[in-house]
């Protein structure tokens, strides 16, 4: 099946890493942090000078302590930072020594024919189950549930990103394998995402689909497959989707029985020489990629360029790139929209305080994937009217989804932003 | 479809369209021909000098007055200026008949600034345009001032005709609309639903044999200026691509309609404006609701 994606904006930011060789990077530091994981209710399980091994859990979930979430690396807890209201921030680990925790080991053909409870129980214990979230509300799904459709994104379109099919090459055994296992959680079909041509082995069975997307960015981000599946998005949160490369890590942990620590994510942008595709564990502090941080006219992203969220001290866990514009060249070659939106996330077109509403132009609709007019979601998302929102098509969507809007919004609003307070509320009344 | 998106890209390179400001300001931009032939207009009547003055007195006290409220409120809402003033006393001065007293220029923009804009929460947020809404308040207030006998930027009331000069004003308002298409400005399904609704509008005088039947209203009183830079203000846009092109067809209609029904309003473009625009949410609720019957509350790709 293949998808051809009408409406979107791909930006060019510079010399995208192809298929170098990809450095590894050592950090001293590692952290965990329960915000990267939306809906845990986040309980340190270690405290500060304990050992931690690869693989061990780290934090749990308060309302189901089954679910956890281990660490990527052996070390040692050197701090545990509170935030607003004493909730835990984060876990920050030293790390030391090489101790890792073993899960057991199975063939291949075994591996791929696990009953699902199984795989359950092992996405759980090993902390993989925090990869998988779900549509609607974009969180990590209840250990209870069963989901209707599966989506494996292996397309990642978003400027710069590292290439799936490059990053997957080694692992195309572990991936596949991940993909069987998984496929026996869903009741309906798992879909495999991959880009128009993408050398991704894909075992298609009766319940596995391999679907094609093509076109301009939006083409590869969760919430454009489950449109494009034509599944209908209900209150319950059933849809799930999960990342290329920790499919590939639920692969080999089947398999080799050991918790893969490292993710590969791209350093790249109009700031830095030499683009490339680096190994690091997720959640690995920023300074060990040795950029000159707070170097004058440089702006460091991490994240999916589009949300623009500028980089903190450490990794995210959902990071798949980090990006470092240059607030001098940002606009280099481009014009037009694309000149305008790569200069605002450069910084180089950075405006005060606005305070304005948001005026309706065309050029939503020019990035904008949907028939739905984009600015009637928009404005039942900005003034809180939950009902509406959900009436037009809020709740398949995420943080991600939006971002072109914000970005090519004259008036300069955080539709992200809006749409998690809107999701919030929905949640909230669906609890009550 | 490329080549359109090419020139579209080229446009947007000029007028940087991500600043609500700039954005703003693109529409005033995009009316200094049409102004600009409204003086050589009044020149080739012999009141050059006094209009460009009459114009320049009406323009500065509304940008004053504008600029007043602006930093009242947002000095008491300890919010950035809001970005639209600008535009809103410029298109204010344009409506207006040149060399209006002063006070009254400043109690239209006042009540324009105040009821039309800053009670909504500013630029982005109002319903109607505040230019059109302080013109009309002074229309309404001092009848005495023959705000219908002479209309906006000079221009000979509806139905005086077609002279070559006011062809030359239409062709200026119509290149404005198109650079403001172009950058990104303003909605071209708004601007061809007004040229649809009017075609319509006046096809019983078309199909009399008065073939220019709709050029003649528009090229009287301030319906050129009003379909090109105030109807398409990017604050009272629908938001459905149906509301945009019913929003335009309206604004036409009632122009119209006030038009021939009523000979005591021989402009009826500021009414026409301001009644459509207060359809517009209408318009958007209808989208909304046929959008959810149609498809159910999940997203569809195009």
């Amino acid at each position: 099946m293949h998808f051809i994606i009408a409406r979107g904006l791909d930006l060019e930011l510079g010399q995208v890493p192809g298929t170098g060789p990809i450095e590894r990077i050592d950090a001293d530091h590692v952290t965990l942090q329960p915000a990267d994981y939306r809906g845990l209710a986040a309980r340190p399980l270690v405290s500060v000078g304990d050992d931690v091994s690869r693989g061990q859990p780290v934090l749990a979930d308060r309302h189901h302590p089954e679910v956890v979430c281990t660490s990527f690396v052996s070390g040692k807890v050197a701090k545990i930072e509170r935030g607003h209201r004493r909730t835990l921030a984060r876990v920050i680990l030293r790390v030391e020594g090489d101790r890792e925790r073993q899960f057991p080991q199975r063939e291949r053909h075994r591996a791929e024919a696990l009953p699902a409870a199984d795989v359950r129980e092992l996405l759980l214990t090993s902390g993989l189950w925090t990869s998988i979230r779900t549509r609607p509300f974009e969180r990590i799904p209840n250990p209870g549930s069963t989901p209707r459709a599966l989506f494996v994104t292996a397309i990642d379109t978003e400027p710069l990103a590292p290439d799936p099919a490059f990053v997957l090459s080694t692992r195309q055994q572990d991936f596949a394998t991940g993909i069987r296992a998984l496929s026996v959680l869903a009741r309906g079909e798992t879909w495999v995402c991959v880009a128009a041509g993408a050398t991704i082995d894909v075992p298609e069975s009766a319940h596995i689909r391999r679907v094609e997307f093509s076109g301009p960015h939006p083409a590869g981000l969760p919430g454009t497959h489950i449109h494009a599946a034509g599944l209908t998005i209900t209150h319950e949160p059933d849809v799930w989707h999960i990342g290329y490369q920790d499919v590939a890590a639920f692969g080999e942990l089947l398999t080799r029985g050991r918790l893969a620590g490292r993710r590969i994510l791209s350093l790249a942008g109009t700031g830095i020489d030499r683009p490339r595709l680096v190994s690091v564990t997720p959640g690995a502090e920023i300074s060990a990629f040795g950029l000159t941080e707070g170097a004058q006219n440089q702006r460091i992203l991490a994240g999916p360029v589009s949300l623009g969220r500028p980089a903190g001290a450490f990794v995210g866990r959902f990071d798949r790139q980090i990006t470092v514009l240059s607030t001098e060249c940002g606009s280099r070659g481009a014009r037009g929209l694309q000149r305008r939106i790569v200069q605002r996330l450069a910084g180089e077109d950075a405006q005060g305080a606005r305070s304005g509403g948001m005026l309706p132009v065309e050029t939503f609709e020019r990035v904008w994937p949907y028939r739905t007019p984009p600015s009637l979601l928009l404005r039942a998302l900005l003034i809180g009217n939950p009902e509406d929102a959900a009436r037009l098509g809020c709740l398949g969507l995420a943080e991600d989804d939006l971002a072109l809007l914000s970005l090519a919004c004259p008036a300069g609003i955080d539709y992200g932003t809006a749409l998690r307070r809107t999701l919030d509320q929905i949640e909230v009344q669906e609890a009550a | 479809m490329n080549a359109w998106r090419r020139l579209q890209d080229e446009a947007w390179s000029l007028v940087p369209c991500l600043h609500s400001e700039r954005l703003l300001a693109s529409f005033v931009l995009a009316s200094l021909p049409a102004a600009l032939i409204a003086v050589v207009q009044a020149e080739a009547e012999g009141a050059g000098q006094a209009f460009v003055i009459g114009l320049l007195q009406n323009a500065g006290v509304a940008l004053l007055t504008a600029a007043l409220w602006e930093r009242l409120f947002a000095s008491v809402r300890g919010r950035a200026p809001d970005s639209g003033w600008i535009a809103t006393a410029w298109f204010y001065a344009l409506l207006l008949p040149p060399a209006l007293p002063i006070a009254y220029v400043a109690a239209g923009m006042s009540f324009g600034a105040v009821f039309g804009m800053h009670v909504f929460g500013g630029t982005g947020r109002y319903v109607a345009s505040p230019a059109v809404l302080g013109a009309l308040f002074l229309e309404f207030a001092y009848p005495s001032l023959g705000g219908g006998a002479l209309s906006a930027a000079g221009q000979a009331l509806w139905p005086a005709g077609v002279s070559p000069q006011s062809w030359g004003f239409l062709i200026a308002c119509f290149a404005g609309a198109a650079f403001l298409i172009g950058v990104g400005a303003a909605s071209w399904r708004t601007l061809a639903g007004a040229v649809l609704g009017l075609v319509l509008a006046t096809s019983p005088a078309m199909a009399d044999g008065d073939l220019l039947a709709p050029v003649v209203h528009a090229a009287g009183g301030s319906y050129a200026i009003c379909w090109a830079f105030i109807v398409t203000d990017p604050s009272t846009q629908s938001l459905s691509r149906a509301g945009r092109f019913l929003h335009g067809a309206t604004f036409s209609l009632l122009v119209v309609l006030i038009r021939e029904a009523d000979p005591r309003h021989p402009d009826g473009v500021l009414t026409a404006v301001l009644l459509a625009g207060l359809l517009v949410p209408l318009f958007d609720a209808m989208a909304a609701e046929a959008r959810c019957r149609r498809r159910g509350s999940t997203l569809e790709l195009r």
